[in-house]
């Protein structure tokens, strides 16, 4: 059964793939299967526990040992176990929220501090930037998006993010200073961590990026930096091109079709 | 309901395939800003799809260049993205505007919200032009 289509309470979910691709602990897996069971609206108030909780005094938890992380994040409610992942029936509760979270590593006490000092921030970006926007599009998001970031997906974010480093032998409080010191391949490992994890949260915030941002503000979706204008339209007129190249190959004649013939002037 | 004009789905279709494999073949790399820059490239091809009595299948699309697009930006996403390019319904005849409520709902039953946020839309425009 596909990750995130587990209906069924007290059916168990295959384990994430995130363990075996990404050498995430169960934890972290586990919390990626919550994250896309909240995503599809199928669970309201995920709850992971230790199948086992011996097993995070044996040190098979070295990043964190969460007892238990309790993610609400949309509106059936079920509950789920790593480790095998089981999934029951809960409360709904509130959004997204951590609960009794606990760390073995160092900086966690800091991780927990930040957290508290910082509860609303779009620090994830600039963290794994340090340069906002543009890095923000490193990562893949739109360079708008970091505005919009706020509040409980930024703790969650943080929380990924710091895990990616410490897993990776970094210390995570160096923030966007340890990005530059790591070599490309481990800042791509960041970055994949990060899409995978956080994306399908900042994805569940679209409409409000849209809300607030596009339609309400400006009457349009505009997402464009006006810094990358002129590039941004470069690039669509080589995906104009691409499809010119499409409908050519099938014989049809690209005139025929409005949108492919009405290439913009790049100055 | 309302018969498709003069084949206008087969040529949106393809046309949409066009882009799609233009996205999926950009040699650079994709980014959510570039598929909504491309989207907002189709708006005349949805006004001409509304205007020929084709109410196409906006989840479906989305999917399609979110696929293309590597799922570098998700499908809800696109699906919004595509609904804020859609005509305002005041400038659509009744067929038209018929035909507007078709797309929107298949996003309102698959997302919700879709009405809600283009009722803002079109009194904001409203506003702007008044």
């Amino acid at each position: 059964m596909p990750l995130g289509h587990t209906e069924q309470p007290g059916e168990r979910v295959a384990a994430p793939d995130l363990a075996a691709t990404k050498g995430a602990s169960p934890e972290g897996a586990a919390i990626s299967t919550a994250g896309r069971l909240a995503r599809d609206g199928r669970a309201s108030d995920v709850e992971i526990k230790p199948s086992d909780p011996t097993d995070f005094e044996k040190g098979h938890a070295p990043l964190a040992r969460i007892t238990p992380v309790k993610m609400a994040v949309a509106a059936n409610g079920m509950q789920l176990n790593s480790g095998g992942a089981e999934v029951s029936e809960t409360k709904a509760t509130e959004p997204i929220r951590f609960e009794d979270l606990s760390f073995s590593n160092p900086f966690s006490r800091s991780f927990r501090e930040a957290q508290n000092n910082n509860p609303a921030t779009d620090e994830f970006v600039t963290f794994v930037t340090g340069k906002g926007p543009q890095a923000a599009q490193a990562a893949g998001y739109s360079a708008d998006l970091h505005k919009f970031t706020v509040g409980k997906i930024a703790n969650l974010a943080q929380f990924k993010i710091r895990a990616a480093m410490g897993r990776l032998g970094f210390d995570p409080h160096q923030r966007g200073e340890v990005l530059k010191e790591m070599p490309a391949t481990q800042v791509a490992l960041v970055k994949n961590i990060v899409r995978e994890n956080i994306a399908p949260l900042v994805t569940d915030k679209i409409a409000q990026v849209l809300d607030s941002f596009s339609l309400a503000d400006r009457g349009e979706v505009n997402m464009e930096m006006p810094s990358t204008g002129e590039a941004m339209s470069l690039s669509v007129d080589m995906i104009r091109a691409g499809a010119n190249g499409f409908i050519a190959a099938k014989g049809l004649n690209p005139l025929s079709f409005p949108s492919l013939t009405s290439q913009r002037m790049v100055a | 309901m309302f018969n498709v004009k003069d084949k206008f789905d087969e040529i949106f279709n393809i046309e949409m395939d066009g882009w799609c494999y233009g996205i999926q073949n950009y040699p650079g790399e994709i980014f959510p800003a570039l598929i909504h820059a491309v989207v907002k490239e189709l708006s005349l091809s949805f006004k001409n799809a509304i205007d020929n009595h084709y109410a196409f299948d906006i989840i479906d699309l989305s999917k399609r260049i979110s696929q293309a697009a590597k799922f570098l930006i998700h499908e809800k996403e696109v699906a919004f993205s595509i609904l804020a390019q859609l005509p305002n319904p005041s400038v659509l005849s009744e067929e038209g505007q018929y035909v507007l409520a078709q797309i929107i709902d298949q996003v309102e039953q698959s997302y919700g919200g879709a009405i809600e946020r283009l009722q803002r839309k079109w009194q904001f425009e409203k506003k702007q032009a008044a």
